[in-house]
């Protein structure tokens, strides 16, 4: 059994008691412990995003604290990490939107970036909201990612940065991006952006979100756009057919 | 000198030039090799990092030039105090001894000057030479959270 470490929680909703479960069943690279209590918090009621951003996200960057203090070994972060990640993918049945809006986003981290669980959970929430969300994973090269918005034609793209010293490598990926789809929407967040993410904003295509709270705002912002845009071209038809 | 006076004193530093910050992009992979080859060739590399550390170093070292090139392209005082509060506390952490530090710090000015053109050299200079300066100040705001390790 893992000594527990005494480190702040952040959630309301999700108890203490949760919170300690859980980080001593992942770093015990408890499977099952940690669909138990994956079970527990979302049949209590605690919408998804809850649990993805109190639980899963709080804990793994708890893990990384421990990492960072040598209190536990790279092994045993990237033990959590997997766990994590498997979990989401148990989890997906219950986040996918059973309507559909038709409209697709292109998520992946920027090339050379090894994390990759902060952009699944971006699709994730999109998949909440109806979207089609393609996950590309880590260290996505841009060529690639190129090749396949010619393939995809998606309504937005989203960039994740995790670790801000590759920051360099997401303004190049941007510029390259811009450079061939001009006004192709882009979404960029990640823990690597927390103090510099507003100040890339540069145009009215690229937006930049804190957390999933305000991916998901953004994500409900943008359908109430679209359908009030849909209205809006669609009144004309309508007078046109009248006498 | 706590966290707000290293703020104060990064954003002081002046503006790096885009030729300079180019450059040293351009260069990164080199001046990290030429960095490594120095630090490696040291007899007491040992204790300066840690028996078995060898590769974590040079780790440190990929990820100091990435995030300097960051830096240099797009600055953010906040962003490079709390990345070096950061980086002393976790390899502090795992073993590194505190005269890895300078000799490190040092190593890179020695590569950037012998491979970077001098203007390049000298809009970067500054940079480094605030890592090396506040070096006390690092270990300072950090011994609190090895000692407590």
């Amino acid at each position: 059994m893992t000594t527990l470490p005494s480190m702040p929680l952040a959630s309301t909703l999700i108890s203490a008691r949760t919170h300690a479960d859980f980080l001593v069943a992942l770093l015990d690279g408890d499977r099952s412990r940690c669909l138990a209590l994956t079970e527990q918090v979302l049949r209590s009621g605690i919408p998804v995003l809850t649990l993805y951003q109190d639980l899963y996200q709080s804990a793994l960057y708890q893990i990384g604290e421990l990492w960072a203090s040598n209190r536990i070994s790279v092994a045993r972060e990237h033990l959590a990490t997997a766990l994590v990640e498997g979990l989401l993918n148990q989890v997906y049945p219950r986040v996918i939107a059973p309507h559909r809006v038709h409209r697709r986003i292109v998520v992946a981290s920027v090339e050379g970036e090894l994390h990759q669980i902060g952009a699944k959970m971006v699709c994730d929430v999109f998949e909440m909201h109806g979207w089609d969300a393609f996950y590309l994973g880590a260290d996505m090269p841009t060529c690639e990612l190129l090749h396949l918005l010619r393939e995809q034609c998606p309504d937005l793209l989203g960039l994740s940065l995790s670790v801000y010293l590759h920051l360099n490598t997401l303004l190049h990926m941007l510029d390259a991006v811009r450079a061939e789809f001009p006004i192709l929407p882009i979404l960029i967040g990640g823990q690597g952006l927390r103090q510099v993410g507003p100040s890339l904003v540069l145009g009215p295509a690229v937006h930049y979100v804190a957390d999933l709270d305000a991916l998901n705002r953004f994500v409900a912002d943008w359908d109430q756009t679209a359908v009030s845009a849909l209205t809006v071209t669609t009144l004309p038809t309508i007078q046109e057919a009248g006498p | 000198m706590n966290r707000q006076d290293l703020l104060e004193t990064a954003r002081a530093l002046p503006a790096f030039s885009a030729a300079a910050a180019q450059e040293y992009a351009d260069q990164r992979e080199l001046l990290v090799a030429s960095l490594n080859q120095i630090m490696l060739q040291r007899v007491d590399l040992d204790q300066l990092v840690g028996a078995g550390n060898h590769a974590m170093m040079q780790d440190n070292h990929h990820n100091h030039a990435r995030f300097v090139e960051s830096l240099l392209r797009h600055y953010d005082a906040e962003v490079l105090v709390d990345t070096v509060l950061w980086v002393f506390r976790a390899y502090r952490a795992h073993g590194f001894h505190l005269s890895y530090w300078p000799a490190q710090l040092n190593a890179w000015v020695t590569v950037l000057e012998r491979q970077l053109s001098p203007p390049a050299f000298a809009a970067i200079y500054p940079l480094y030479h605030w890592f090396i300066v506040h070096i006390p100040a690092f270990v300072a705001l950090t011994d609190a959270s090895v000692d407590g390790a």
